[in-house]
């Protein structure tokens, strides 16, 4: 090891900390989104009835003591129905990420690595599929695949590592002519070793960057599919999916389609409110991303 | 420049065949039986036999992608398996409408997301650039189809001003409140983005000359610096062109606006493959078009942009 570079990386990563502590907006996001996670770990101790429990003398009944946040068409708890879908917009979130964050670093890496073809015939890809306006390619391909909450990660996977694999590839080929990838390379590392255990580690910050904005995309994203009825399906208490069905009964029951939305626009807020502040954080230069 | 230009019209040809074969390949890979959408469950095996060899549908599959390219390229989309009305002739009347709304809502955006992003960054770190900026993320991070619900709720529902949905004879009326819903996010965005051009080039040198000079401050900003404001409003349409079709495939939804993506949406809920297959590949179509347009009108605008 070298003692003098680790010695760097702490002090970046500590420097981007406190940043990120001074930081008021991005510091309230982050107790956004750690209020979201506990309250989707612990959901069973938090809902006051089960999701999915029916009770047809209590249908579309104005939020009242029993039910905080009223109930639906079904007599189900709006409440709990809401503090359910937490799971299914962190599971969204996670999965999607974790998808397309492999792909995309994958795929950057080896077009910013090795260039030439390699990078031409990626990039084109990349370019085919960002010239489809994403929600309409994940529509496409949700129709072919069929609707489910499993399809929704898949598609929204698939689609959202562009981003991801151009800016991987741009670092890669800013940090393939650093000195000491040269120097790994000169003592015989392979390129698969040099790829991942030296250039990659240095690339963490944007790649942190693009998980937490990712998050918020994909939530919106999957809320969007259930909204026009292709993502998760009855009885799975999806927000996008309870604001679709409350739709109907705007005019009667208005908190129906109200709450779920609300918990969106909170949980979307955190996570960007968060990524903004770690961008500011960690890479001043990437602004737009 | 003219290179530049060149390649990028390149550029479009393999992205173009692309689009052609994701499209095939996700309508091939389409479960269950079209034919039966079309004749229904109690079909005989005579009339799904022959459907099926119209269809070309038991052809192997090179030879219906060869087919499916031909007939793309003649501008031929296919017939709606359930209305038999030609999908280029329904898209041909329906995405006049989208444009409409969707030009509202660019007007919207411009008109309060520079307005706003401008006076952001004149008072910038006081209370308005705040409020303004808290506002603006929160317009971001709102889904689009909720927001459109809450103004049909209020507006129409509750107070009566607008109608509900539709298009009605076509009046400012119909177009009002989905053009706001569209607009607003597009608009936060723009905000965010003038904002941080403006700060830039409130420091630049020749608006500190143009103060030297003794100009007024008004003067400043709107004659010296709004001039430079017109390359942030193409780079956010660009940047979010997917973004705003995106959105009017939702916003046509909720206010039920007879354009393209109300459209796309009917034919999901019937399994239409045949019309859902078409939007989305005249979507990426005219997508591509847009971001060539934006791509070239940039190197009009700054000289300084080359390709990479």
């Amino acid at each position: 090891m070298n003692p003098g570079r680790g010695k760097k990386r702490e002090g970046f990563w500590a420097d981007a900390g406190k940043r990120l502590k001074r930081n008021k907006a991005a510091m309230l996001g982050l107790m956004m989104v750690i209020l979201f996670i506990l309250v989707a770990m612990l959901a069973p101790l938090l809902a006051p009835y089960q999701p999915e429990q029916i009770d047809l003398f209590s249908v579309l009944t104005p939020p009242s003591r029993e039910h905080w946040l009223g109930t639906d068409y079904y007599g189900r708890d709006l409440l709990s129905r809401i503090i359910y879908g937490t799971r299914i917009s962190l599971a969204v979130g996670l999965t999607v990420q974790l998808i397309s964050l492999t792909i995309g670093t994958l795929l950057g890496s080896l077009a910013g690595y090795y260039g030439g073809k390699v990078d031409l015939v990626i990039m084109r890809i990349v370019d085919i599929v960002l010239s489809f306006p994403s929600l309409l390619l994940i529509i496409a391909i949700m129709v072919a695949l069929g609707p489910s909450i499993f399809n929704v990660f898949l598609a929204l996977g698939l689609v959202s590592w562009t981003r991801t694999a151009r800016i991987m590839r741009s670092e890669f080929i800013v940090t393939r002519e650093r000195d000491y990838v040269k120097a790994a390379r000169a003592i015989g590392n392979n390129h698969f070793r040099i790829m991942f255990k030296h250039i990659l580690p240095n690339c963490l910050a944007p790649l942190i960057i693009i998980f937490t904005m990712g998050i918020a995309n994909a939530i919106m994203m999957e809320a969007s599919l259930s909204f026009l009825g292709l993502g998760a399906q009855e009885p799975t208490p999806s927000w996008g999916s309870i604001i679709n069905n409350g739709l109907q009964y705007l005019r009667t029951a208005p908190w129906y389609s109200l709450f779920p939305g609300l918990a969106i626009a909170y949980t979307v807020l955190g996570f960007n409110l968060l990524g903004d502040g770690l961008r500011d954080a960690l890479d001043p230069k990437m602004k737009d991303v | 420049m003219f290179q530049y230009i060149l390649y990028r019209l390149c550029l479009v040809f393999p992205v173009l065949l692309g689009v052609m074969l994701i499209t095939f390949f996700l309508m091939y890979i389409v479960p269950g039986d079209p034919v039966l959408t079309m004749l229904g469950q109690h079909a005989s095996d005579e009339s799904i036999a022959r459907i099926r060899a119209q269809l070309r549908l038991d052809d192997p599959w090179y030879s219906q992608l060869a087919n499916y390219l031909l007939r793309t390229l003649r501008g031929d989309l296919g017939r709606s398996y359930i209305t038999h009305i030609p999908v280029r002739d329904a898209l041909l009347q329906k995405l006049p409408n989208t444009v409409r709304l969707a030009l509202a809502a660019i007007v919207v955006a411009i008109i309060m997301g520079v307005t706003i992003g401008i006076i952001s960054a004149i008072y910038q770190n006081s209370w308005i650039d705040y409020v303004a900026m808290t506002f603006a993320l929160l317009f971001i991070s709102t889904p689009v189809f909720w927001f459109g619900m809450l103004l049909v709720f209020f507006f129409a529902m509750r107070l009566g001003w607008f109608p509900i949905s539709g298009m009605g004879d076509g009046g400012w009326q119909y177009l009002f409140l989905p053009a706001i819903t569209l607009g607003s996010r597009f608009a936060a965005f723009l905000a965010r983005y003038t904002r941080s051009v403006m700060l830039e080039i409130i420091r630049d040198d020749y608006i500190r000359t143009a103060r030297a000079k003794g100009v007024k401050e008004s003067m400043v900003v709107l004659k010296h610096a709004l001039k430079n404001v017109m390359i942030p409003v193409i780079t956010v349409i660009g940047l979010n062109l997917a973004s705003l079709l995106n959105g009017s495939v939702l916003t046509e939804s909720i206010f039920a606006w007879p354009g393209f993506g109300r459209y796309m949406v009917a034919a999901i809920q019937k399994r239409d493959f045949q019309v859902i297959a078409g939007s989305v590949l005249v979507g990426a179509v005219i997508f591509i078009f847009f971001n060539l347009i934006v791509d070239l009108l940039y190197v009009a605008l700054d000289p300084r942009i080359k390709y990479e």
